[in-house]
């Protein structure tokens, strides 16, 4: 009888957690009302800021691939108002999480971006892995750039930011994580990829190593006034891996290969194509970088294929700032501008000559960097935090001294592959 | 003669297990945010400090199994003083485990709701888990040991899931300078986070239900050692992974897997780490709640626990439900007003029972 009544009872209860459980929604939210954001520019407004949020649309996979993105934009005190009055208006609930990229317009990154960037940290809605990145213009208009490389134009900026997270590139890409810990740690400072808009032809010939500040946005996609605008990008299709549409081809290509330095939360420098592959190998191991040199009037492509980096202090008779590279290299191009090229390729060891002066030009970026850097008194290269974590008996009189008043010295050895290495 | 199953007591492997399952699952989510807020990159060295004196009082427990022949708290409490002042104290440690409860619970209600929902779903949904913890109450303590049993599993892979999405993302000279003065900070840091600590005075509450085997001190502090292991080496990779915001990533499970690469470039599988872990911490949070029905249960004097499990189980569950979302002001009052409390029953009392002295003749008893 008491197992009865039990067995009753397990029942009972189970039933109810069923009902609980089958009868909650997970506060989910309709999916036909969520605009699943893809990526979100941030523009100074006349009183706060302008954001443009950009829509990933699912599309049908028997159809071509149709620009259907749609960009949606709105204006507000902060970015969360501003994400409000856009859902308000639009009656789309906007999802974050699938945010990835973050594009800050110029002039709003030559102001101050700490408390947007402070709350992109905080917000539980944005998912920190997003990579940031500033705008050579209004991140508006470079969302709605079409550019052929990819139908979303954050997908292909986003491309081009990440050519490779765990190695050294000639992008310095960084997410809200990273350049967070960076300014709100002894650094106060912090970088983000620099993107430009080049103007190529359809096949993309321009490349990015000839790219110039000046860009052309193709097409007028440009919003009507108002505090809510919706811009649907130009129709069309494009076959293959095309996208952008419209009436014409769309030319634009974005280019990363720059880096924008903050401090305090505003741009202070701009780094060079050099001088952000020469940092970026000081930052993480190198695999796969490419970079030309030139000797005796022969231009050889080297690439990177191993790299050994370290950055430390020395506080001796003055205080040094210390930057090492041990690099082993190969040839990647041979070819001279006439079109001699190495018989041997990549299995050559690469003439001293070029080993040199990829010493001399490595040596000379580096130096000539960290000395701007350091006579704006900016930490670009964690002096305070390395001073902390290995001086730290000393680190409250080290923290006193002038960044200026560093030496910098470069310890840098490029070697060529072994021949032996090319039997393993 | 019957099993330690039969008895419904506990074997020494699912002691282990409790301590290796249960303990730092509870230790992985706020906790590390929590002490990288008081002391920075020492936060290890807070944590290493509380588990020291955890270690201590296991060897006080097993030196109280090994001097009063395996019998339990109450028995050895009852015989040297009086059965009322053996009832003050499991009144005081029923008390003390639902304190010990409340932080962890809010803390798992929080990062469900944050980690699992889009919007904050209501407060109702997390009551289901008084259930479970209502009906564990009522069961022996093998029930316990089941639960490890089955547990380690989800633990130990949830666990390597865990380090293995988050190993492209630390640099381990943010924990630098190892060795530094001054050490007030990890101690303050201790001082405000030890609700989180004193896991092994649940061993106290084991004596006399487990049967002793060959090298148990060894195997019971071995893996509780073990498991401060992993949340230490736990608390050096976040804070390796976030250095100067590891004090605002408070979820650090989730926090820490979300930038590997392997996440990009497919999908958010370690969402199977952070369930694994949340089914695991389940158990964990119940473990306190279903000591202090059992503290309560002998404090009465009663004969089951249903009415201790259903007084205890509603009131948590009530609680749940109006500090919704307010976990930090829980918080902050325990870390303020409480940390002795958590001292007395985790450190002190222990402690005093060192100097009782030994029964000439003590029966033994194995009745919870």
């Amino acid at each position: 009888m008491k197992t009865r009544v039990k067995h009753r009872i397990v029942i009972i209860v189970a039933l109810i957690l069923s009902i609980l459980y089958f009868s909650n929604d997970f506060s989910l939210i309709d999916i036909e009302k969520t605009a699943i954001i893809v990526a979100m520019g941030i523009d100074k407004a006349d009183e706060g800021v302008e954001i443009t949020t950009q829509i990933g649309i699912p599309q049908a996979t028997d159809q071509a691939l149709d620009n259907q993105d749609t960009l949606i934009s709105a204006k507000g005190k902060t970015v969360m108002d501003a994400m409000e009055i856009l859902s308000k208006r639009s009656g789309w609930i906007p999802k974050l999480s699938f945010c990835n990229v973050i594009i800050f317009g110029k002039e709003l990154a030559s102001d101050d971006i700490s408390v947007i960037v402070d709350h992109l940290l905080a917000s539980e809605h944005f998912q920190n892995s997003a990579l940031l990145a500033v705008c050579d213009g209004k991140a508006r208009d470079f969302l709605s750039t079409p550019t052929p490389l990819d139908a979303i134009s954050s997908f292909a900026i986003q491309k081009v930011i990440l050519e490779n997270g765990a190695t050294s590139s000639s992008v310095l890409d960084t997410n809200i994580k990273n350049f967070c810990q960076k300014n709100y740690g002894r650094d106060k400072c912090g970088y983000m990829p620099y993107i430009r808009i080049i103007s190529g032809d359809a096949k993309g010939q321009d490349s990015s190593s000839s790219a110039t500040t000046d860009y052309e946005i193709e097409g007028d996609n440009r919003p009507i006034d108002g505090l809510i605008d919706v811009l649907p990008l130009a129709e069309g299709s494009s076959d293959g891996g095309g996208g952008g549409g419209g009436g014409e081809t769309p030319t634009a290509i974005f280019d990363a290969s720059k880096t924008a330095v903050f401090k305090g939360g505003k741009i202070c420098d701009i780094l060079t194509e050099k001088e952000t592959i020469a940092f970026n190998l000081l930052s993480l191991p190198a695999d796969r970088v490419i970079i030309t040199v030139q000797a005796d009037g022969k231009n050889s492509a080297l690439e990177i294929i191993n790299s050994r980096h370290k950055v430390w202090l020395d506080y001796g008779v003055k205080p040094t700032l210390n930057m090492k590279l041990i690099l082993t290299v190969r040839i990647a191009d041979g070819s001279d501008e006439n079109g001699e090229g190495n018989s041997l390729g990549r299995r050559a060891t690469v003439d001293k000559k070029f080993l040199k002066s990829l010493e001399k030009d490595l040596s000379d970026t580096l130096e000539g960097l960290a000395k701007r850097q350091l006579e704006s008194e900016t930490d670009l290269f964690g002096i305070r935090n390395l001073t902390y974590k290995f001086n730290n008996a000393k680190y409250e009189d080290y923290k006193k001294i002038p960044l200026s008043n560093y030496q910098v010295k470069t310890h840098i050895h490029v070697s060529s592959r072994d021949k032996t290495d090319e039997n393993t | 003669m019957m099993s330690p199953n039969e008895q419904n007591k506990l074997k020494l492997r699912q002691i282990c297990f409790i301590f290796l399952a249960f303990m730092p699952v509870t230790k992985i989510s706020l906790l590390p945010s929590v002490l990288s807020g008081f002391c920075e990159e020492r936060l290890w060295v807070a944590a290493l400090l509380g588990f020291l004196l955890d270690i201590g009082v296991l060897f006080i427990a097993l030196h109280l199994y090994k001097k009063h022949d395996n019998c339990t708290l109450f028995y050895l409490l009852e015989n040297k003083f009086s059965k009322g002042a053996a009832k003050a104290v499991y009144f005081g440690y029923g008390v003390y485990f639902i304190l010990k409860a409340i932080v962890p619970i809010l803390e798992q209600q929080d990062y469900v709701h944050n980690t699992l929902y889009e919007i904050s779903p209501s407060a109702a949904v997390f009551v289901p888990l008084f259930i479970v913890s209502f009906y564990q109450s009522l069961k022996g303590l093998k029930i316990l040991g089941r639960c490890a049993d089955a547990c380690i599993w989800l633990t130990g892979l949830g666990l390597f899931l865990v380090f293995f999405l988050a190993f492209n993302i630390v640099d381990f000279t943010n924990i630098f300078p190892i060795v530094q003065k001054p050490t007030y900070k990890p101690v303050n840091a201790l001082f405000r986070s030890i609700i989180w600590f004193s896991d092994s005075v649940y061993f106290l509450l084991f004596l006399g239900h487990f049967e002793g085997e060959k090298k148990q001190t060894l195997k019971v502090v071995g893996s509780y050692g073990l498991a401060s292991f992993i949340v230490i080496f736990f608390m050096v990779v976040f804070y390796s992974a976030f250095g100067s915001i590891a004090k605002t990533r408070f979820f650090a499970t989730t926090e820490l897997t979300i930038y590997s690469l392997a996440i990009a470039n497919s999908a958010r599988f370690d969402y199977i780490a952070i369930i694994l872990l949340m089914f695991s911490q389940v158990f964990a949070i119940i473990l306190p709640v279903y000591l202090a029905t059992k503290c309560f249960e002998r404090a009465f004097g009663l004969k089951k626990a249903l009415i201790p499990a259903i007084i205890i189980n509603l009131l948590l569950a009530v609680f749940t439900v109006v500090f919704t979302e307010k976990l930090f002001t829980v918080l902050s009052f325990m870390s303020n007003y409480l940390s002795y409390v958590f001292i007395f029953f985790g450190y002190v009392i222990p402690f005093a029972l060192l100097f009782i002295p030994k029964e000439k003749k003590l029966e033994n008893t194995s009745k919870a």
